[in-house]
């Protein structure tokens, strides 16, 4: 089970994102669908998806965890491209690495609104945690 | 917590034992009014940057400062350019964002009929929100020819003339842009985005000057403020997709990099390197780029502005007036001289919410405004308006040659929301007469008046501390909203 909650972030201006699942591609899936609820609202569109694959490597799950949310805010920043469906696999012995295939579909900007724009991932208090039942984290965007 | 002192009116100080490694102490720029607003964040920001290395006389905050990451919005830093550091928190992820004010020689009385007009041609001609397009089609050779030249690219290609170069901080040029210091990813978000105003809190405004709200005349006619109910336009946007990418790659390489350059990591959005270091050199180099970046957009969208007004008043802009007063960065790093016990230093001032303010016979004054002053302008919130100053040498003795940038934020996005939604915002300001255009109602609300410090406030403080003086204050009438 994996589940996010939008919040107030530690600046005035920015949004914060609670995050919590029992496996780390849970988590790193949860993290995605919630930063595009902030980017894009509720509401589902029907489209032609399509798929697109990637592998990211970091040297920390945290580092990975920005490094996976920058490159989908690169996507939808570039390509308009917007992740519907996840298969994520997260190496976590060593270096850690993500691969993800993803099943996508394009935002149209003449047919849909979007409610933020995402600068960026930030650092501030970023860190993954297990508490024993779960992992858990919250991130600060800079909208 | 970190305590603070008052050493002299309008100034606090953290002194340096507050915290271990400060090697300056930090001041707080800012009033009676205001200093109960500066949260402890704020201060516990400040004294980081107070840590980093090369660090010149102190960290500052400027009255409208309030938390970000790493640096504090309206935080002030200089380091020395041998052995300093540079560092993207000190700047922003938007890089270059800034703010340009145009006068024109309408007043209210003729703009009225027209508004609604006027701001609807604005509103299609200039893209706005999130996922937009610039109308400016860039291949690659040329983006790298924008973010080398800045404005002077924007005149070579008929977007400029010669008074909005002369017009724009450095020329609308940072020296020491290299486009192979950029990533792909970087060129692939900001090429489309040329002329694009984007979203959160940018914004098109058309504003006029009440008659309260002439302070300085002489100044003001010296700026082109010269009218009653005379017309102006505070554009305010940055280097968009481009700058934050260059800010998320660089804060990555930085983060990595910091064992190897010996530096103590307090605050992972204030990841630093060595400024003559290669990452250092390379960064700087990535930034300069934005910079340039965001000038030719503050300048194209200026040049969409000037379109707009000729097809809805049917006369060529030159004949509305319709110029650059000054355009300003105030999320940035210059390499600029200043006195340190006595000699002279090249130093490298971030300003990350604040503004340059050079005074009287500054050489980087344009000619026309050097016995003024610079033009330091000053957004507030849509239902405010903007305010225009004049850097002082006061400013350049005491603080880096900086002030303020805005009123600043004081209430989270989801408070404001709770406290008006958009549409009733809109509705609000309609019924005051201020006309409001944006691609995002939710937003809209989010940005409301209530959620920043009352700008008058923070006018007073800046101006009561000499950080600059205030020319005038400018009432909106309608507003484009991203």
């Amino acid at each position: 089970m994996r589940k996010f909650e939008i919040s107030d972030a530690h600046t005035t201006a920015d949004i914060g994102l609670a995050v919590e699942a029992e496996s780390m591609p849970e988590l790193f899936q949860a993290a995605a669908e919630g930063m595009f609820a902030i980017i894009l609202g509720t509401g589902c569109v029907e489209v032609k998806t399509f798929s697109q694959t990637l592998t990211l490597q970091a040297g920390s799950v945290d580092q990975l965890l920005i490094d996976w949310l920058s490159e989908l805010i690169y996507l939808f920043d570039a390509e308009r491209i917007i992740p519907v469906a996840y298969h994520l696999k997260v190496e976590e012995g060593g270096e850690k690495r993500l691969h993800g295939s993803l099943e996508c579909r394009r935002f149209d900007p003449d047919g849909e609104r979007a409610e933020h724009e995402i600068k960026a991932v930030t650092y501030y208090r970023l860190r993954i945690i297990w508490d024993g039942d779960r992992y858990r984290c919250h991130v600060v965007f800079d909208l | 917590m970190i305590k603070m002192e008052k050493i002299s009116a309008g100034i606090w100080e953290i002194p340096m034992g507050a915290k271990p490694g400060m090697h300056v102490p930090a001041r707080i720029l800012s009033s009676e009014d205001l200093i109960p607003g500066i949260d402890d964040a704020v201060l516990d920001q400040i004294s980081n940057v107070a840590c980093l290395p090369g660090i010149q006389r102190y960290a500052l905050c400027m009255p409208d400062a309030h938390r970000g990451y790493g640096f504090p919005i309206g935080g002030v830093a200089a380091f020395d350019a041998v052995d300093g550091v540079i560092s993207p928190g000190g700047i922003g992820f938007d890089i270059n964002c800034g703010m340009r004010l145009m006068r024109t020689n309408l007043t209210l009385e003729e703009i009225r009929p027209r508004l609604e007009a006027i701001v609807n041609e604005l509103f299609r001609t200039i893209p706005s929100g999130v996922g937009s397009r610039g109308f400016v089609t860039l291949d690659r050779r040329e983006f790298r020819a924008a973010m080398t030249e800045g404005s002077a690219w924007c005149r070579e290609h008929g977007y400029a003339v010669d008074s909005d170069l002369e017009r724009t901080e450095s020329g609308g040029k940072v020296s020491g842009a290299d486009f192979e210091a950029v990533s792909d990813k970087a060129v692939s978000r900001g090429i489309s985005q040329m002329g694009t105003l984007g979203s959160g809190n940018h914004y098109l405004e058309i504003e006029f000057l009440p008659e309260r709200g002439l302070v300085d005349a002489q100044t003001a006619k010296i700026y082109g403020i010269d009218l009653p109910d005379q017309v102006v336009l505070a554009i305010h946007c940055g280097s968009r997709g481009f700058g934050h990418q260059i800010a998320t790659d660089y804060l990555r390489v930085f983060n990595n990099r910091a064992a190897h350059y010996g530096l103590k990591i307090r605050d992972r959005e204030l990841a630093a390197a060595p400024i003559t270091s290669p990452d250092g050199q390379a960064y700087y180099a990535a930034m300069a780029c934005a910079a340039n970046t965001a000038f030719a957009n503050r300048q194209v969208i200026t040049h969409r502005v000037r379109q707009a007004f000729e097809k809805i008043f049917g006369v060529g802009w030159e004949r509305l007036g319709l110029l650059t007063i000054y355009d300003v960065a105030h999320n940035i790093a210059r390499f600029e001289e200043y006195r340190i016990d006595g000699q002279p230093r090249r130093l490298l001032v971030h300003r990350k919410g604040a503004t340059r303010s050079f005074g009287p016979d500054n050489a980087e004054v344009p000619a026309v405004y050097r016995a003024a002053g610079q033009p330091v302008i000053v957004g507030g919130s849509m239902e405010t308006g903007s305010a225009l100053f004049a850097g002082t040498q006061q400013a350049e003795a005491d603080y880096f040659g900086s002030t303020l940038h805005g009123s600043g934020r004081v209430m989270s996005r989801t408070q404001a929301l709770k406290i008006i939604r958009g549409d009733q915002l809109r509705d609000e300001m309609a019924r005051k007469g201020i006309l409001v255009k944006t691609a995002n109602l939710r937003e809209l609300g989010e940005e409301a008046g209530c959620a920043y410090k009352n700008i008058d406030d923070v006018s007073r403080a800046v101006n009561d501390l000499g950080l600059s003086r205030l020319v005038a204050r400018f009432h909106p009438v309608a507003c484009i909203k991203g």
